[in-house]
């Protein structure tokens, strides 16, 4: 709260996007566009702590920070296109051809030991201290991409593509890829033998498999690089040397390729349409950060590994329930599942036939790729299960303390004991309301996600006040006291209750408003008076109501990020 | 027109499709590893990175008081109020709760001294030159691997530096035998020795700092003849000597008794710890009470301020125990005075009826021990803001005081018993006390207790001698208020820490040390 008052911070931002293009118009179909565009981001910060402030009272003197932070992204796009009809034949074909560069440059200034607060950010000139950095990076692409569409009487439908990519993030032998993709497409409704099925309007089976290339990845992964670490005698001296994460020289891409079919349909003069889409990823060459033996003086490497799958259904529907002069509805709802799987990881080392896990990541076959991994609980000991206790794998613990399922009943608790909770959820959906009532319009967006278990450290952590120790405020949980025996929380102690973490789960699903519009159009008559073709006054609530479990600012966010905020703008719309 | 076009598209279309060189890679911020390596220069800034990487080991502060930390809060003499009670041979004392860093933080340091170790004889350089900074990384190396044996007895060993090519290459992940660890260790050390000057800037290693760890090493396998003659060698050098007791821990720590002491700045310091100046630590934080939190009944303002003369902003986490206490003359041995707070305390709040006065009553003055009990003083930092724990006073690695006790031990068992004597009196004689006429196991533990608690040596000796499980289950103690204290049971498999799981698992087949 101190802070508040004593603590200054100023955040400015600005963005700019500037994009120039030329169109060329060759011979009949055949076009030539040049597209260049650049865009920056420029942050600039500045904080200043008092000698009062939190940061201030150990030093007594105040403290300050300025950082500049600037992006720019450059592209350049040749793209030549070719779109022609010959009777019932339809070519086209787009060939592309771009450079992207994307540059990173930050340089922060500390300055602390402020001796008096008068000037505020300008006055730290007189810190008698000062640290100053900058940090610089680049990255590179350059793509060729090459696509061609066939389709025969607004019918049949063919496409073929193929993209060759180029990055500057990978090891210096396999900056390239290359990823081929096909698809086809059945206008099934056209058909003479569907004619006849009068209420449907539309009806249309795709099919895609093709191959995707991955490259986010942070520059100089593939580099063998040095940080600097200087040390002190009777003075400063320079020093380097190699940080934890060793260099990965062979880094790749990683390439996800997708088996995609979809049907899509209407019905009742599309009144009824929707989507139905079900898809296969095969994902090979995942890059992770890859956790090796510390005895090799590292602790990670940036790699290509093993291969996983993700295995989902879409569902897409749209209906105009009401469709009259005055009044008109439509519903909407999306549905979608996906299963997240690891397939292969390094092979079979150890012989048994089938693929290793690998627990140091936590990435055991057949699981997702993101899991949670911890004991399983069994709610509180009781005092009258003393003697329970003692025989137990928690031989130390004592009444109003966690009790935690030996699984394997071998009388210790490690890792065999552990249960593996996924980190993804079991679906998630939404739904939508448009509808519009003479001059009136509202619509609404309820957005869904179901299935999902995530670690609360609110109800575990010291920083927190989840441990049990009562030093912060935290959430209050019913916990045990001997004349509580029926709390599902461990009993207060002062220094922090044993294995809090596993019962620090929660189910994060939750239900939130998206999205709330409610508008008004002034009617012609009037708005014509002023020259003017419409004029809507509205409303538009953005995140306004989250329905959840968890317990947190929001259930999507990490505990201590700031949520995300419930927007609510008014506005007016003009049209002349 | 058109052809004209055409020939412009074709002409951009083909120029743009080559250019492999643009995407070739150059860091701005970070220099290539490689540079580290191939020249004389490249070495010297290695071996700075490196002592910065060995200094972050030795302290701790925030971010990671539970490695190093772990060490001084876990012998007999020691009384544990809170932050690791769960680690002190308690239920966080497994392979999945132990800190990591402990393990890891050692092999980054061997491996970046075999990577100048192993590059060093190719460049083109002056061969005493070489030499030094040569012996300098195999001192770390071997304190390395000293540290790593002494905590877990079973690891592995590696002189082979890790590259992107050898990092998966298959490898046995079985223990080392401990003969074949100290025969890798004393090869280190007794190069270094050969090369090392006695005479070096602070918080660089020099022949004396490499004598003593040989002098540790050789009683770690029992040779007494060598660690004698080592603890000989730097006690006649000339180079050192113990200074008045006034002086050992006073405000400027580089004396002539500090064998290596660990520099910090405060300028040239801050957050992180690979600033020049480091991110300081908090020594003198973790070992002494919150004075400034006694309130007495009837006086509406604490008596006590955060003030530099009494350590002013600290944790109170462990304190020296009663048994440790027991071991002083209380009368006239001047480490009671000089290594630890009083007890009768003074008010130096202006605002206090007790300004300037002793506290009311007798000591002590609270029965919570985070706000009054018998504190170390060996760290405290005059220099830093009161309201701080953190502090960047420099700390000794190894002083003379050390070798002198070390001497004595390895004479004694090697049968020299006047020469163990004469040593252990010079410790004895400059805190004050008379000389000791016999001299057994029992006088030097209570002599190592008396001179060198707290300096993080105390573990690793009583470990080395067999009497850790003992000494710690007769005397260790827990405790928050004084009716609290409670002893401390430790099992004989706790004489070594759990490898962490993490790592067994990286490993495969190396097995985890038995108990856990």
């Amino acid at each position: 709260m101190v802070d508040l008052q004593e603590k200054t911070s100023i955040q400015k931002n600005r963005n700019d996007l500037v994009n120039i293009f030329f169109d060329f118009a060759i011979y009949k179909g055949l076009s030539f566009r040049v597209n260049a565009s650049r865009r920056s981001w420029n942050l600039q910060g500045e904080t200043y702590n008092t000698a009062n402030s939190k940061a201030g009272s150990y030093t007594g003197m105040g403290s300050a920070t300025i950082k500049n932070q600037n992006e720019n992204e450059w592209t350049l796009d040749n793209i030549l296109s070719y779109d022609n009809l010959f009777g019932k034949h339809h070519v086209s074909g787009t060939l592309i051809q771009s450079w992207n560069e994307r540059n990173q440059h930050t340089n922060q200034m500390s300055g602390s030991y402020i001796p008096n607060d008068l000037l505020g950010i300008y006055g730290i000139e007189a810190a008698e201290k000062v640290i100053s950095t900058v940090n610089a990076s680049q990255r590179r692409l350059i793509s060729t991409a090459l696509r061609m569409q066939y389709d025969y009487a607004s019918k049949y439908y063919v496409t073929l593509s193929g993209r060759r990519d180029g990055s500057s993030v990978f090891g210096a032998e396999n900056k390239w890829g290359f990823f081929p993709a096909m698809a086809l497409g059945w206008n099934l409704y056209r058909e003479e033998f569907m004619e006849s099925v009068e209420q449907l309007t539309n009806l249309k089976l795709r099919a895609s498999y093709g191959s995707v290339g991955n490259e986010a990845i942070s520059p100089y992964g593939s580099i063998a690089s040095a940080d600097q670490w200087d040390y002190y005698t009777s003075g400063r001296l320079s020093g380097y040397t190699p940080g934890s994460v060793l260099s990965n020289p062979k880094l790749k891409w990683e390439t996800s390729t997708t088996l995609n079919l979809a049907v899509d349909f209407g019905f009742f003069n599309n009144r009824l349409s929707g989507t139905v889409e079900w898809y296969k990823t095969n994902t090979k060459d995942l890059l992770v950060d890859r956790s090796i033996s510390s005895v090799t003086g590292y602790s990670t490497i940036k790699d290509n590994i093993g291969e996983i799958q993700n295995k989902g259904l879409e569902i897409q529907l749209e209906g105009t329930v009401v469709q009259s002069r005055n009044l008109n509805i439509q519903l909407g709802m999306t549905f979608s599942r996906n299963r997240n799987k690891i397939l292969k990881l390094f092979g079979n080392l150890d012989g048994d036939g089938k693929e290793d896990d690998y627990p140091l990541n936590n990435w055991f076959i057949g699981q997702p790729i993101s899991v949670y991994k911890k004991y399983e609980t069994a709610g509180i000991w009781q005092e009258n299960e003393v003697d329970q206790i003692a025989e137990s794998a928690q031989p130390n613990t004592k009444p109003g303390d966690i009790k935690i399922v030996d699984r394997n009943g071998d009388g210790k608790l490690d890792d065999d004991d552990k249960i593996l909770v996924s980190k993804f959820p079991k679906w998630n959906g939404s739904f939508n309301i448009s509808a519009t009532y003479r001059n009136v319009d509202f619509s609404m967006d309820i957005y869904t996600v179901q299935g999902i278990t995530k670690y609360n450290p609110f109800l575990a952590e010291y920083d927190y006040g989840g441990n049990m120790r009562a030093v912060f405020n935290g959430i209050k949980v019913d916990y045990w006291t001997p004349e509580n025996p029926t709390g599902n929380f461990p009993r207060p102690t002062t220094n922090g209750a044993l294995e809090m973490g596993h019962i620090a789960y929660e189910d994060a699903s939750y239900i939130r408003l998206q999205n709330l519009t409610i508008g008004y159009t002034l009617p012609t008559r009037w708005t014509s008076k002023a020259r003017l073709s419409n004029l809507r006054i509205y409303f538009t609530g953005q995140n306004l109501l989250i329905f959840t479990d968890f317990q947190s600012y929001s259930p999507e966010l990490a505990a201590d990020q700031y949520p995300e905020a419930c927007t609510i703008t008014f506005g007016l719309q003009v049209g002349f | 027109m058109k052809r004209y076009i055409i020939f412009f598209i074709v002409g951009l279309l083909v120029f743009n499709t080559s250019c492999e060189s643009w995407l070739e890679e150059n860091q701005f911020d970070k220099i290539n590893s490689s540079t580290l390596y191939e020249s004389e220069e490249g070495l010297e800034i290695g071996l700075n990175g490196l002592y910065g990487l060995t200094r972050r080991f030795f302290r701790f502060r925030d971010s990671d008081v539970r490695g190093s930390y772990w060490f001084y809060c876990a012998t007999d003499l020691a009384m544990v109020r809170t932050w690791n009670e769960a680690e002190m041979y308690r239920s966080n004392m497994r392979a999945n709760a132990m800190p990591g860093e402990v393990w890891s933080r050692p092999y980054q340091m061997i491996d970046r001294a075999s990577a100048i170790i192993t590059s060093a004889p190719e460049i083109e350089m002056q061969e005493d030159t070489r030499r030094r900074i040569t012996s300098e990384v195999r001192v770390i190396r071997a304190w390395s691997y000293i540290r790593l044996l002494t905590t877990y007895d079973n690891i592995l060993l590696d002189s082979i530096p890790t590259t992107p090519g050898n990092v998966f290459d298959e490898r046995e992940y079985k223990p080392a035998e401990r003969q074949e660890v100290l025969n890798f260790i004393n090869r280190d050390l007794d190069y270094a020795i050969q090369h090392l000057s006695y005479k070096v800037d602070p918080g660089i290693i020099g022949q004396g700092l490499a004598r003593q760890l040989r002098a540790e090493s050789a009683m770690l396998e029992e040779d007494y003849a060598t660690a004698a003659t080592h603890a000989d060698a730097i006690i006649n050098s000339g180079e050192y000597g113990l200074v008045n007791i006034s002086e050992v821990f006073g405000n400027d720590i580089n004396h002539k008794e500090s064998l290596l002491a660990w520099q910090f700045n405060e300028l040239s310091g801050g957050d992180d710890a690979s600033l020049a100046g480091s991110d300081g630590h908090v020594l003198g934080a973790c070992f002494q009470a919150r004075f400034y939190e006694i309130s007495i009944v009837g006086d509406p303002v604490a008596p006590i301020l955060e003030e530099a003369s009494y350590g002013g902003n600290s944790y109170g986490w462990t304190y020296p125990n009663e048994y440790l206490r027991s071991l002083y003359d209380e009368e006239n041995d001047k480490r009671m005075q000089y290594y630890f707070y009083p007890d009768t305390l003074y008010g130096n709040n202006p605002a206090s009826e007790y300004y300037e006065k002793k506290l009311p009553g007798d000591p002590p003055y609270s029965t919570q021990l985070r706000e009054y009990t018998w504190s170390l003083m060996k760290y405290r930092d005059l220099d830093k803001p009161p309201k701080r724990a953190l502090s960047y006073k420099p700390f000794m690695a190894y002083r003379l005081a050390e070798t002198y006790i070390l001497g004595a031990e390895a004479h004694w068992r090697n049968g020299n018993t006047a020469k163990a004597i004469e040593y252990l009196n010079a410790v004895r004689e400059r805190a004050g006390l008379e000389g000791v006429t016999s001299i057994d196991l029992q006088t030097i533990m209570d002599e190592h207790a008396r001179e060198l608690c707290f300096e993080g040596k105390r573990w690793f000796f009583l470990k080395r001698i067999g009497k850790l499980v003992e000494q710690v289950n007769k005397y260790h103690r827990f405790g928050s208020t004084l009716n609290s204290i409670e002893p401390t049971t430790m099992q004989e498999h706790m004489v070594r820490w759990p490898i962490p799981q993490a790592q067994i698992d990286a490993m495969g087949t190396f097995p985890q040390n038995p108990g856990y």
